[in-house]
């Protein structure tokens, strides 16, 4: 059985709606290591970062019913994992680093304008530069199985990598789900009986 | 002032006191804040954090409750026999049928692995090693034959000549062989593994031979030539002695366990370790681990036992595969539990298969060389 979800983040959460754990186990393959990298920079604290990834996919399995069809995914999680962040923020005892950081933003960014809003098109540009800054051929892997839905056979053979190459670029998550979907279609099965 | 602005905006930030608007701005700042530094991780160790995380995910998912599997076992266990009756053709079918879920099917039984190597010589021929008689293979200098145990000895002549050529012996999965190299060291060898050794060590410093798979050490007392191995990155430095190294590129680690004398182990960025015998050392893209061994799991194979103490499933399956030569693949969700016992490596595939149902609860489709695990 393949594991191969080559579907675009909007069908992705529809599928999840549905309890689709393979869909659930391809949204984490997509997005875990960008929502790490992104926590753990902000944090320069591997743990946190890990427990605050943790967290955020979980509320997301346990609310899949109440996630908004057409609301993108990646500024949901990027939000999600956000805000975790300032809490931990909020406890943490503030350095001159922040006082100034947090300076030049008022002074540079919002042009005056006294607007802040996170945009779709700064998480994108974040994700961006997430990816852009992860070892090469991840990196190539990524960006095929993300922007053009390839799967993993056709990503083996546009880069000249062993499908199991690939197939461990792209986590050993999928290799889990995989297991596990054998017993829903399992379950199914007996539902209809 | 501007400074204080900020600071007064973090005041209110870890207070609570922020309105939205105020709200906004720390976050703005937060999503740009350090986005330029560089987190350096490589692959594998983004993939290790990936698999942690998930295995925390993971146990947050529903799992089925086990009462209605148990009920439902019975159905399918019901449904089976009526389709067993119904038509013979039933497990032909690619299809996981229904019943693969409730009991174990055996269409054939296969034999265990046995002694079958090849040598690949120097001149890149490749000769099987079942049916060798004494004295069948020769090598400029060197004259190869096989003990009445089985063991394969090299006899190099007086006269020999340093050489940098190579012999490599091989064995398929379900093989294992034995040999004497030049200097007098005994090496076993598991399934699916390569030893490749110096025809000659003159003149050599060092004794260097490379391992993959896995391998059972008895190395001739040498001081002054130190005897080396290395398996993928990591380089064992011996100094005469017993010992096992575990170095199969499926397994996550490299194992080197030694029962006696000395060896060290370099090749991880920490710096090398040494061993003291009944040690053990697991050498992963993180480092070298040095804990307790438990010696006689470690050479087991070399007295055709399997011995598992505490491995999981995935792992008894991986041995199961390399000596039985078997395709193993895995259907619906098993219980990947820790395992014990101890099997002989001489009994048939059928009787250790039903050893693994009986300890762990996992039943097994056994189809030519194929070996589906079910729950």
């Amino acid at each position: 059985m393949s594991a191969n979800l080559p579907y675009n983040d909007q069908q992705l959460v529809l599928l999840l709606k549905q309890d689709s754990k393979e869909a659930f186990g391809e949204i984490y393959g997509r997005y875990q290591t960008l929502l790490f990298l992104f926590a753990v920079k902000k944090l320069q604290d591997e743990e946190t970062a890990k427990d605050i990834v943790q967290e955020v996919f979980i509320s997301l399995w346990n609310n899949r019913a109440t996630i908004i069809d057409s609301a993108p995914l990646a500024p949901y999680l990027y939000r999600s994992v956000l805000n975790k962040v300032l809490n931990i923020f909020r406890s943490k005892g503030v350095t001159e680093e922040y006082i100034a950081s947090l300076q030049y933003t008022l002074n540079n960014f919002s042009e005056g304008s006294a607007d802040y809003l996170i945009r779709e098109k700064d998480i994108s540009a974040m994700i961006e530069l997430e990816i852009a800054n992860l070892p090469d051929r991840m990196r190539e892997v990524f960006d095929l199985r993300r922007k053009e839905y390839l799967s993993n056979k056709e990503i083996a053979l546009k880069l000249n990598l062993s499908e199991h190459t690939v197939a461990t670029h792209m986590k050993n998550a999928l290799k889990i789900l995989r297991k596990r979907l054998g017993s829903a279609i399992f379950s199914v099965y007996f539902i209809n009986l | 002032m501007q400074k204080s602005e900020a600071e007064k905006l973090f005041d209110k930030f870890k207070n609570g006191t922020c309105n939205a608007a105020e709200m906004e701005a720390v976050r703005y700042w937060l999503h740009y804040y350090r986005s330029e530094t560089d987190a350096k991780y490589s692959s594998a160790e983004l993939e290790d954090i990936s698999e942690e995380i998930w295995s925390k995910v993971e146990l947050a998912l529903p799992e089925r409750k086990p009462r209605v599997i148990a009920l439902k076992a019975k159905i399918a266990a019901a449904a089976a026999i009526v389709m067993l009756t119904l038509g013979g053709l039933y497990f032909m079918q690619n299809k996981a049928p229904l019943s693969n879920q409730v009991a174990s099917v055996y269409k054939n039984d296969i034999d265990p692995g046995g002694d079958k190597a090849y040598l690949i010589l120097a001149d890149g021929k490749k000769v099987s090693l079942d049916h060798l008689q004494q004295g069948d293979i020769t090598q400029p200098g060197v004259k190869i034959s096989r003990s009445a145990d089985g063991m394969v000895i090299y006899k190099t002549s007086a006269d020999q000549a340093a050489t940098d050529e190579n012999n490599t012996l091989e064995t398929p999965r379900g093989g294992r062989f034995s040999i004497v190299l030049p200097d007098g060291t005994k090496a076993w060898l598991n399934a699916a593994s390569t030893l490749t050794y110096p025809l000659s060590f003159k003149n050599k410093k060092e004794r260097i031979v490379t391992l993959s798979g896995e391998g059972y050490f008895e190395v001739a007392h040498d001081k002054l030539h130190p005897f080396m191995i290395r398996s993928q990155r990591q380089t064992v430095q011996v100094l005469g002695t017993h010992f096992n190294i575990q170095a199969y590129s499926n397994e996550k680690k490299i194992r080197t366990t030694l029962l006696s004398g000395s060896v060290r182990i370099s090749g991880s960025m920490q710096g090398s370790k040494t061993l003291k015998p009944g040690e053990q050392a697991d050498f992963t893209t993180n480092g070298v681990t040095v804990s307790q061994a438990d010696t006689e799991q470690a050479n087991a194979w070399v007295n055709d036992d399997f011995v598992f103490n505490g491995e999981d499933l995935h792992t008894v399956m991986r041995q199961v595969a390399r000596w039985y030569d078997v395709d193993v693949v895995y259907d619906g969700e098993q219980d990947n539990a820790a395992f014990y016992s101890t099997i002989s490596r001489k009994k048939k595939l059928s009787e250790i298969l039903k050893a693994l149902t009986m300890n762990q609860g996992v039943h097994f489709k056994l189809e030519g060389r194929r070996v589906t695990v079910m729950p």
